[in-house]
């Protein structure tokens, strides 16, 4: 009895030990997604607008600390950088409250999260912009036991124009509009140019992308992708191929030849004509006069050595 | 008896008619049917004025219809349709509401007056097909289709029947007994086109013996919309989602042009049905991780990761450990998206800021969170990381990269230390949408004799960002 009741006793403590002694299961994945990524404010002063998100995540053990940062471009291609810190209320024209405390963990329900966000204008008396970027971090709320750890983390921009006249002051001007004086009709030509925003408001224009031949007709056109730039900043301008952006290609055909003018032409979205620059291209076929000329060196070398070999028979 | 002999004969006389019955001159043709491209009636609509612009691209339509223009909805238009307002053409770009539409270019001047027409000219191609019921020899078939009684051919949608469009082709399947010649299309009252009136008459003539229950195929018009029939607009009495029926007719003549068969048919023509979805656009951003043993960077892993956790562990002095963790991205954003990394400080004894594993140098010590710098050298201690693209559209640099300060062996950066109010660097990026692109992220460590024992840590955000 005394050796059944000892070995009911070492099997429950042995049970309880290795219940403890499990291992606290990790998250293999994490996936994150936001909705929407971008939002495009436009509001008047002393406005109130409010905004949802959506943010959801896959992963055990997890819950999500809302952030507001301020971001600024960072390049031509319509990237941000997200400041490190939170953003400071003081600093900005805009007052932002949420339905969940900003900056604490909060916890998720059923994995999901929805924010939404109240954006309070301030009174302003010349048109003004303000880019956020509302970011979600992950926390796990496992014990942390490594040397280093990750969080991952998944924003969405906010672009906020606070305009108190309506009217959208426009400073645009084309850059790196470089052509080569001559090219190779083989080749297809590609160009990057930029739009440069020289006033502090964002805006979306539209445009078109042209070449015209030497008799002013119009062989190619291809409208411009209305990519959105912020306020000080540049962007590449594209084209717009089946609603997405593409790089401003033209491929020469092997009649094209002669002098070309291609032409950059950007509109505001209502179609008002704000800036058009127009550079000359030659199109020149020259591997196509390459081999033309490596044929008559061949065909006069060939010419020479029989003319030679003639001339020896002869003697 | 007299009435019973009355009725005998009477009766009798009727069963010898049914001896000899005439021949029957005209049936009907089976299995008729005229099968559209597309059954969608065409839109003759007005301008309002009072919404509508010149320099705008908002166009609105009148809400009462006006005899022939009985469109006042914009319910049979979608976005991409070719359109004429006034008399310039025009692309719908989005429908609005139920009576304005936004079209490109913006208007010009004489596009936007009240009661300027819009025209939606839909042109089907007619593929007429019956059965013959009797064998005509080098006769022709002509099919009639329904015309506008007082503007039948002016190139604009009808109210009350097709448009004949200036000029239609016609053409037929040869089969056995029907070799057909290149058919005729005459618009209503033309030539040899008045009966019945307010037809249009399509006419196609064989040679061959014709034949009994031989399918016959008719094409009016083409597929492209070229020398094709403008189908009605919206009719005068017409419900929306209720289709406008028209009868047509078809007709086998014989060689002496006397008809012999004859069928009428239906066709109908009702609004295009919109379907309309709304795809949010969205970014999703993973972080996996990636077991000891893997290839990563060049070299094998040496601790498995998580998500969340980068356990180096413990370190033996003046040895590499390499770690990795897999991050991807997708998004429909147009804009595409960038992942950017910061380290919350360098890596602190308890978390705290010193003592600290400084980030990386490099061989060269010229690495930083934006200057690259190979690191192979054990000795050299520190904290950094390098990255392997598998797909991503653009990624600052790579362990392979073997420029400026970097041979291609394991070319490396350090975090962006958010304490010292570093930028924080990009990871990968697109410019477009984005399926499913990632990147191994290769964290390295090397700690030497003089570092402090203890337990050290830091936190590492990813942060994905859509693109504007």
């Amino acid at each position: 009895m005394k050796k059944i009741l000892s070995l009911t006793i070492l099997f429950v403590l042995t049970y309880i030990q290795g219940m403890f002694a499990i291992p606290f299961a990790k998250a293999q994945s994490t996936t994150l997604s936001i909705t929407p990524p971008v939002v495009e404010i436009l509001i008047a002063p002393g406005k109130k607008l409010i905004q949802n998100f959506t943010f959801k995540v896959d992963g055990d053990n997890l819950a999500v600390i809302p952030e507001i940062h301020i971001a600024k471009p960072t390049d031509n291609h319509g990237h941000m950088t997200i400041d490190p810190m939170p953003y400071n209320p003081s600093t900005i024209s805009l007052t932002i409250s949420a339905n969940h405390a900003l900056g604490q963990v909060v916890s998720l329900k059923n994995n999901e999260l929805n924010l939404g966000l109240t954006f309070d204008a301030a009174t302003v008396d010349t048109a003004e912009d303000i880019y956020l970027a509302l970011i979600f971090k992950v926390v796990s709320t496992d014990l942390l036991e490594s040397a280093s750890s990750t969080l991952p983390a998944i924003s969405s921009l906010i672009l906020v124009t606070i305009n108190p006249s309506g009217v959208t002051p426009i400073d645009l001007n084309i850059e790196n509009f470089d052509l080569p004086l001559f090219h190779d009709s083989y080749l297809p030509l590609t160009i990057a140019p930029t739009l440069k925003n020289n006033v502090p408001i964002m805006l979306r224009p539209r445009g078109s992308f042209e070449v015209l031949n030497a008799n002013g007709k119009t062989i190619h056109s291809l409208p411009l992708y209305p990519n959105l730039i912020l306020g000080q900043s540049s962007r590449g301008i594209q084209a717009d191929i089946k609603d997405l952006p593409s790089s401003l290609t033209w491929s020469p055909t092997w009649n094209n030849f002669g002098p070309y003018r291609l032409r950059l032409t950007i509109k505001t979205e209502g179609g008002t004509k704000i800036v058009e620059v127009e550079k000359p291209l030659w199109i020149v076929p020259i591997r196509g006069m390459l081999l033309v000329l490596l044929l008559i060196i061949f065909w006069i070398t060939i010419f020479l050595i029989k003319k030679r070999s003639q001339y020896s028979k002869i003697t | 008896m007299k009435s019973f002999i009355f009725y005998s004969v009477f009766t009798l006389s009727l069963l010898l008619t049914l001896l000899n019955p005439t021949t029957l001159e005209s049936a009907n043709l089976t299995s008729v049917k005229d099968t559209l491209q597309t059954s969608r009636l065409s839109t003759r609509a007005r301008v309002d004025a009072t919404g509508t612009s010149v320099g705008s691209s908002r166009v609105k339509i009148k809400t009462s219809a006006s005899a022939p223009a009985n469109t006042i909805t914009t319910n049979n238009l979608k976005a991409q349709d070719s359109i004429i307002v006034g008399t310039g053409t025009y692309t719908i770009v989005g429908v609005v509401d139920a009576d304005e539409i936004d079209v490109s270019p913006v208007l010009v001047s004489g596009d936007a007056d009240n009661d300027d027409p819009i025209y939606l000219k839909m042109k089907p191609r007619h593929v007429v097909t019956f059965t013959t019921t009797t064998a005509q020899a080098n006769g022709y078939f002509r099919v009639l289709l329904p015309a506008d009684t007082t503007l039948p051919n002016d190139g604009n949608p009808d109210d009350d029947g097709y448009d004949f469009n200036t000029s239609v082709d016609v053409t037929a399947t040869d089969i056995a007994n029907y070799d057909f010649v290149t058919g005729v299309a005459t618009v209503s009252g033309g030539a040899g086109c008045t009966t019945p009136a307010n037809y249009h008459c399509f006419e196609v003539h064989y040679s061959g013996a014709g034949a009994i229950g031989s399918t016959i195929i008719l094409n009016i018009g083409n597929t492209s919309g070229t020398n094709t029939p403008i189908a009605p607009a919206t009719g005068g009495s017409h419900t929306e989602g209720t289709a406008d029926t028209y009868s047509y007719l078809v007709r086998n003549y014989n060689a002496t042009n006397s008809l012999v068969d004859s069928t009428t048919g239906k066709v109908a023509h009702i609004e295009a049905v919109r379907v309309t979805a709304t795809v949010d656009p969205t970014i999703n951003f993973s972080i996996a991780g990636i077991t000891s043993g893997a290839t990563r960077c060049g070299v094998s892993t040496d601790v498995t990761t998580t998500a969340t956790s980068v356990p180096f562990g413990v370190m033996a002095l003046n040895t590499f450990k390499t770690l990795a963790n897999d991050l991807t991205v997708s998004t429909n954003a147009s804009g595409g998206y960038v992942v950017t990394a910061a380290e919350n400080d360098q890596l602190g004894k308890g978390g705290a800021t010193t003592p600290f594993i400084p980030d990386n140098p490099g061989n060269n010590t010229l690495a930083s969170e934006s200057v690259s710098d190979e690191w192979t050298t054990t000795t050299i201690n520190g904290f950094g990381y390098s990255i392997q693209n598998v797909d991503a559209s653009s990624v600052p640099f790579q362990y392979t990269t073997a420029t400026g300060n970097c041979t291609g062996t394991f070319c490396s950066r350090q975090f962006a230390d958010a304490q010292a109010s570093e930028t924080p660097g990009t990871i990968f990026s697109s410019s477009t949408v984005a399926n499913a692109e990632n990147v191994y992220v290769c964290y390295r460590l090397s700690v030497g004799a003089t570092q402090a024992a203890g337990d050290y840590e830091n936190q590492i955000t990813y942060t994905a960002t859509g693109t504007f």
